[in-house]
């Protein structure tokens, strides 16, 4: 039971790593995320209900590590700096023209400023494609609540990807 | 002129929440009508896949040493390497090093540069292993994939780190021993790789298995190093932000 779900956390590592990426806007910080969580899940592996979705479970042990952690290091003084905005500059390898990158810089900036409770609603909906009621249930909130944040954060972010629409 | 309301549904239905729910064949209908409802949903569309975009790097590599610990290495006790080191003369330490041919082969000291992050000796001051000695906190993992996982002062007084490094096998890791020279450069005691199965997960970072021929190998060189226990979070931070001055 226990390798089972060692051998599917693995595969779900990607975009736990991307996940954890977008809400920490950096990759250090975004990898020890995922490894505590990994941690986590494992120490609580009896708690996983055979049948239940462990994707949804692994993203919520995310979200709650990623909160708790903000949490400590809100009292501890500020975090590390953002090293990670301009060190991820060349991660847009597709991007092949250079004002792409600039726009997915832009992009990367701008959801880091976002408040980190609509920076988990993007991430779950816009990046990993889950619909409204599994983000729901993942951040244990109503419907409703991923519904507004979400407005309220593409109203911030939609004017950056204005433009050009192909 | 569209409300929010409408902005709302049409997003909520480019995000694919709407299958099968009552209002999606007139949210469908109104963005096939009404060009303003058409380039908003375009819009959100385009907004969608940027934004993934953005942050898909991780999605290419690799997993990192330290996340495939966690998942793979069996539950770990202690380090050995937090215990006080007795001295041995450096030269007995060294021919057994070789002895066991780990690391200090030949493969190491080829000119075989890009691959290869740890070799012994010097580390080039420019260089990622170097950055990653002389800035990182122990448990933290550099964009090269150096993660230092301890400090600790040797018998002479220098500062030194046990460092790892991701191997260019998957399964794969380097461990390896740097000390701070006088002169500021960090030079590698020495390198060995191990297999991710046999290490073990110690605070953030791990260590190799104990009792396994890369422990062992370790644990001669700290010997012979003369190593003093690790130093804590905040006696390491206060080495970090002198400039390594251990006097």
């Amino acid at each position: 039971m226990s390798e089972e779900i060692r051998a599917n956390l693995a595969i779900l590592v990607p975009s736990l790593r991307r996940f954890a990426l977008s809400l920490c806007g950096n990759r250090d910080e975004g990898d020890d995320l995922v490894q505590t969580a990994c941690l986590k899940a494992l120490d609580r592996a009896k708690q996983f209900e055979p049948g239940t979705r462990l994707d949804s479970w692994m993203f919520r042990i995310v979200q709650t590590t990623f909160l708790d952690t903000r949490r400590m290091s809100a009292r501890r003084g500020p975090a590390a700096p953002p090293e990670a905005l301009e060190a991820l500059s060349d991660d847009g390898r597709d991007a092949r023209r250079s004002e792409d990158r600039l726009l997915l810089g832009r992009i990367r900036e701008a959801v880091g400023d976002l408040p980190e409770e609509q920076r988990l609603v993007i991430g779950l909906v816009a990046i990993e494609g889950y619909t409204y009621k599994e983000t729901a249930e993942i951040l244990d909130i109503p419907v409703g609540t991923v519904m507004s944040r979400l407005a309220r954060a593409r109203a911030r972010l939609l004017p950056l990807t204005e433009g050009s629409v192909k | 002129m569209m409300t929010d309301e409408d902005k709302a549904m049409i997003a909520s239905l480019v995000d694919g929440a709407l299958e099968g729910e009552p209002r999606e064949q007139e949210i469908r209908d109104l963005v096939e009508r009404d060009p303003e409802a058409m380039a908003y949903a375009m819009q959100v569309g385009r907004s969608n896949r940027l934004i993934r975009e953005a942050f898909e790097a991780p999605m290419r590599e690799p997993m990192p040493a330290g996340i495939r610990a966690a998942l793979f290495a069996p539950p770990g006790k202690v380090s050995i390497l937090h215990q006080p080191r007795v001295l041995i003369p450096t030269a007995v330490a060294a021919s057994l090093v070789l002895a066991l041919g780990i690391g200090a082969g030949i493969g190491f000291l080829a000119p075989e540069p890009e691959a290869q992050i740890a070799v012994l000796g010097d580390v080039l001051s420019d260089g990622p292993l170097h950055q990653a000695l002389e800035t990182l906190p122990s448990g933290r993992v550099s964009e090269a994939g150096v993660q230092p996982m301890l400090t600790f002062l040797d018998g002479t007084g220098r500062a030194c780190r046990e460092f790892e490094v991701i191997g260019e096998l998957p399964d794969e890791l380097e461990f390896g021993i740097a000390c701070r020279q006088p002169a500021g450069t960090w030079h590698v005691e020495v390198v060995v790789a191990a297999p991710i199965a046999d290490a073990t997960p110690v605070g953030e970072g791990f260590a190799p298995a104990s009792g396994g021929a890369a422990d062992r190998t370790l644990e001669t060189m700290l010997d012979a190093l003369g190593a003093g226990p690790a130093l804590d979070a905040a006696e390491e931070a206060a080495l970090l932000g002198s400039g390594w001055r251990t006097h």
